[in-house]
């Protein structure tokens, strides 16, 4: 528990300023985009490749997350972007974000979504060109953004703490089958899930298990998660699997996996529609990274165990 | 020419040739001859007669005239010896006169020193 | 034994140093030869019993240095045995079985475990290692039932049967694998308490060779290895044959059972050598260091018995030689002494030779003096002779001279004096004047002959007998004639001489003459039965050694010749005849004619017996 403690503050003390800032910043720039909008300049749109160039700076839209961003310098997706905007002979500027605002940040466009659907609702300013932030591909964030080439294999699994009374399913062999055992030992348990994410209830279908669906409070943090479910608060979390699997390392004893909740993801890196330059710029950067092992040897640094479970990823 | 005073010569010689040459000589001159072949028998006839003058060979078989010269000497016979030799070696000549020899010949001799000696012994 | 035949041998040989001190030299080397037998036995006996300590000293450096590898190996394992317990506690092992506990499957949470406990292993793997021989070659995490959780070597498929280690400790076990004995330390991983899996390690036996087992040297009849209690042993594969080895673990089977260290010597099957092994616990491990090594690596090649057999014959080989060298340096001494005096003998003898050289040539060069002096003295004879005949010649022509003259001049005188010179006298002084005259021609003639004689003749070979001959048969009727006996007795071979052949005649002519005046003379005094005789013999006389010689003898038995004149008979011109019957030249002539052909002619003379002449020439060979 001090551990959970621990790592709460932390998240406080180093992100929290940020995000406020951020916000902060957010709203001004909201401001000013709007009095542009009426005024004079036309609309903004999300930058291509050119446009990266002539300014000289790759935005990276993120939100600190697991081993892919865990600080300003280090992270899967932050080296992966650096190299990116090297790549491209640029700087590198990370831009802080959340799930819910990161998508509208890049298109410029805000929305509400109702399962798979996704309705633009406003108007916003751009605040960066590309994310990557261990982004799942999921069929509404492809409706608003184009995806790179996936890069990253993943999952979503039922996560809970040490001593409950839910024990984890026997794997079948069929993916499927696991799924639904896990959903049926859902039934009258509470799960905390984070919306617009990956960790969305209504991906799943979760509100169909008869489970108690907690959202994650907006002011906490996705790694926050899984303390949560330690400190007992909540009895089960959704988490995706490269950072289950960091968090059985972490709190060893702590929790334990219930069970699939997904089939297999894919995680990627998303360009605005109106980028597909920058877009096949980066196709090509990350054809060339992955190629000559480069990203395999980054992947083994933030995700060794991932090889484990999905041995297929990068043969 | 008639001799004045006849002396008695003996002639002392073992060649024939020069005993008949001195008597003939002498018996040209008028003296009485007489002849020894060798010196033994000369020194017997001396003993026996005494003569003026006595002809004396040197080199003669036996008794030669040296020693019958010295005997002469010693017997102290008045007879002059006159030496006759067919070598004339001052020696000889000198020992000679020192055993008393009256003179000294060489052969050949010469007529006129035969006369001359005589003529000398005579006025002795 | 070896001192008294050396004396023997000393004393015997060495006569030249007998002095009148004979007992100091003998004792003195009696005294040395014992201090050297007792140095020599001295010798041997300390360096065997050097040897023999050296031998023990190797022996326990060896027993030492196996312990302290035994130790070694034993620390090694302790170390090991902690590693594999660290592991075996491990946060990653833990975390696996807390998580299997929680009932979490390998699909759904535990495969990072296992990725995790991998990754651990893997880094273990790689991170233990000495002088970079890796120490551990294979990790494997057994759950209860046996199955392999995690495999370094990747062989996941198999099942492992591992004996169940005893719960808490580390345990060393030899197994056999693929033909291939392996060292193995397991270990049980406990969960709260209990017993939920197991770690197997597998100790690389390369490391374990090169670092711990292996003896430190090249030699590959050496060598070492690792012993359990069930028999199992971990061996080099390489190093030695197999022979050796099973007989190494059959007589250290044979001594398991004891707690301690051994040493066995043991003669092997090839070679017969005899290897010295040992066993020995590793302290706190149930193994056994085994080690065996040829014993000449450690003691040395030589057994003690042979190094006293040595030793012996080195120390008699010594004596040996000792003995051959003082008896050579005597013999050295013999020969050398005999050398000396030969030496001495040759410059005697080669000074004898000199004075011998300088006597023979001496004589040689008194020889040539003699020669000389002949020569000259032949010579001056000759001129003496000479000077002697010009004397006798000149008073032989004095006599004549004296009637010539004397009666020239008294025909003279008398014609110049005597008024009537009887013509008579004159007459008669003018017949002997031609009668001197004659005389004188007569004695000119004689002259001539010699004269004739004085220059070079001719020589040839002729016969003797026949020389003789000629000249008998000229006188022969002279002889019969006056009735006097002429008798002739030649040689019957001939004998040849190089005269000139009427020179010779006339010698004998002259000799006949001589012979027959004689026996005339004789005959006129004597009466009538005195024969007069003359012979003339030829004969050859040779003496061994000496040249052959031709003898003629003419002999009369006429008056003989006087005693008072006989050595002077061969002078010229003495004579004992009347002055008108010779001149007297003749005998010397025919010395000179006789002893010009190298002859010789002498007289026997006895009185009132035969007057002998004998002529003898050399004979020489015959030519043409």
């Amino acid at each position: 528990m001090n551990r959970i403690r621990q790592h709460l503050c932390h998240l406080r003390t180093v992100w929290a300023p940020r995000l406020s800032a951020a916000r902060k910043v957010c709203l001004l720039l909201g401001f000013t985009l709007a009095l542009n909008l009426t005024l004079i300049h036309p609309p903004s749109l999300a930058r291509d490749l050119q446009d990266v160039l002539k300014a000289g700076k790759l935005r990276h839209l993120g939100i600190p997350y697991a081993n892919f961003i865990s600080s300003i310098e280090s992270g899967l997706d932050v080296e992966l972007m650096r190299k990116f905007s090297a790549y491209l002979g640029v700087e590198y500027e990370f831009v802080n974000s959340s799930w819910r605002d990161i998508v509208a940040d890049l298109t410029g466009k805000t929305f509400q979504t109702h399962g798979e659907d996704v309705i633009l609702t406003g108007k916003c300013p751009v605040q960066g060109d590309v994310i990557a932030s261990g982004f799942t591909i999921l069929p509404w964030r492809k409706k608003l953004i184009d995806f790179a080439s996936a890069y990253f294999p993943t999952g979503v699994w039922l996560i809970t703490y040490a001593g409950s009374d839910l024990s984890p399913v026997t794997p079948t062999g069929s993916i499927q089958n696991d799924i639904n055992a896990v959903k049926k030992k859902l039934n009258g348990r509470s799960v905390l899930v984070l919306e617009d994410s990956c960790l969305d209830p209504s991906l799943y279908k979760l509100e169909e298990t008869g489970a108690s669906i907690q959202l994650l409070d907006p002011s906490r943090d996705i790694c926050e998660m899984i303390p949560l479910v330690i400190a007992r608060i909540v009895e089960t979390t959704l988490m995706d699997v490269p950072v289950a699997l960091i968090a059985l390392e972490k709190w060893p004893g702590d929790i334990k996996i219930v069970g699939p909740v997904s089939k297999r993801q894919e995680m990627a890196p998303g360009f605005s529609k109106s980028s597909p330059e920058l877009k096949a710029a980066f196709e090509t950067f990350f054809k060339r990274y992955k190629s000559d092992g480069s990203y395999r040897r980054l992947v083994m640094k933030y995700y060794p165990s991932v090889f484990t479970y999905y041995p297929d990823f990068l043969k | 020419m008639k001799p004045e005073s006849s002396l008695k010569i003996l002639i002392v010689d073992d060649e024939t040739v020069v005993r008949d040459t001195l008597t003939a000589m002498m018996k040209h001159f008028g003296h009485a001859t007489d002849c020894a072949p060798d010196g033994l028998c000369a020194q017997e006839i001396m003993q026996q007669n005494e003569y003026d003058v006595v002809f004396l060979d040197i080199r003669m078989p036996g008794l030669d005239g040296i020693t019958l010269l010295k005997w002469c000497q010693e017997a102290d016979l008045s007879s002059q010896v006159i030496i006759m030799t067919g070598h004339g070696e001052e020696k000889t000549r000198e020992e000679a006169l020192q055993y008393g020899a009256f003179a000294f010949l060489n052969k050949p001799f010469k007529l006129n020193e035969i006369n001359e000696l005589i003529s000398q012994l005579k006025d002795q | 034994m070896i001192l008294r035949h050396l004396k023997k041998q000393i004393t015997s040989r060495l006569p030249v140093f007998w002095t009148i001190h004979q007992k100091k030299p003998i004792l003195a080397l009696t005294a040395a030869s014992l201090l050297l037998v007792a140095f020599i036995i001295f010798l041997v006996v300390s360096n065997f019993r050097s040897q023999m300590a050296l031998r023990e000293a190797s022996l326990n450096r060896f027993r030492l240095y196996l312990e302290k590898r035994a130790t070694s190996l034993g620390y090694f394992f302790s170390e090991r045995k902690y590693d594999l317990k660290m592991l075996a506690h491990s946060r990653e092992i833990n975390n696996y079985f807390i998580n299997r506990t929680l009932g979490m499957s390998v699909q759904y949470g535990l495969k990072v475990n296992l990725f995790m406990i991998k990754q651990l292993l893997e880094k273990t793997l790689a991170a233990r290692n000495i002088q970079g021989t890796k120490i551990y070659s294979r990790f494997v995490l057994l759950d209860n039932a046996g199955n392999i959780l995690v495999d370094t070597a990747g062989k996941l498929d198999r099942h492992f049967a591992v004996p169940r280690p005893v719960q808490g400790s580390p345990d060393f076990f030899l197994t056999i694998e693929d033909n291939q004995p392996q060292l193995l330390i397991s270990t049980s991983c406990s969960y709260k308490g209990k017993t939920a899996g197991g770690l197997v390690v597998w100790l690389n036996d390369r490391a374990l060779f090169s670092h711990f087992l292996t003896l430190n040297d090249n030699n590959t009849r050496s060598g070492a290895g690792v012993l359990d209690d069930k028999g199992n042993t971990l061996l080099p594969d390489s190093a030695a044959p197999q022979a050796i080895i099973q007989q190494v673990l059959h007589e250290t089977l044979k001594k398991r059972n004891k707690p301690s260290v051994f040493y066995e010597q043991h003669p092997l099957g090839r070679g017969n050598q005899e290897m010295l092994m040992a066993c020995l616990p590793i302290p706190n491990i149930g193994l056994q260091y085994l080690a065996w090594i040829p014993t000449d690596q450690i003691t040395g090649g030589f057994t003690p018995m042979r190094l006293i057999i040595g030793m012996g014959a080195l120390a008699i080989v010594v004596l040996v030689a000792l003995g051959s060298i003082l008896w050579f340096s005597a013999q050295n001494l013999i020969l050398k002494t005999r050398f000396d005096e030969a030496a001495k003998q040759q410059t005697i003898l080669f000074s004898k030779n000199q004075q011998l050289k300088a006597e023979i040539q001496k004589r040689e060069q008194a020889e040539c003096e003699l020669v000389k002096q002949r020569t000259l003295r032949i010579r001056s004879d000759r001129l003496r002779s000479l000077g002697e005949m010009a004397a006798g010649i000149a008073h032989e022509l004095n006599q004549p001279l004296v009637g010539v003259r004397g009666f020239a001049e008294l025909m003279i005188y008398a014609l110049d004096n005597e008024q009537d010179p009887s013509i008579d006298s004159i007459r008669d002084y003018a017949e002997k004047i031609v009668s001197q005259a004659d005389r004188m021609v007569h004695i000119i003639n004689h002259i001539r002959l010699f004269a004739r004689d004085a220059g070079g003749v001719e020589t040839s070979v002729v016969d003797l007998n026949q020389t003789a001959d000629s000249a008998l048969n000229l006188l022969r009727a002279q002889f019969k004639s006056h009735g006097l006996r002429l008798q002739q007795n030649f040689s019957a071979h001939p004998l040849w001489v190089k005269v000139n052949a009427f020179s010779v005649e006339e010698v004998i002519l002259n000799l006949l003459s001589n012979a027959r005046h004689a026996v005339e003379q004789r005959k006129a005094v004597e009466d009538k039965s005195y024969h007069p005789c003359v012979r003339v013999n030829t004969s050859a006389y040779c003496k061994n050694g000496s040249p052959a010689i031709a003898v003629l003898v003419i002999d009369d038995n006429g008056n003989g010749i006087d005693q008072d004149v006989a050595d002077k008979i061969f002078d010229p011109f003495f004579t004992t005849k009347a002055p008108d019957k010779g001149t007297g030249l003749g005998l010397s002539i025919c010395k000179s004619i006789v002893e010009s052909f190298e002859g010789t002619i002498e007289y026997v003379c006895a009185a009132d017996e035969w007057t002998r002449f004998e002529i003898r020439l050399p004979i020489c060979a015959q030519e043409g």
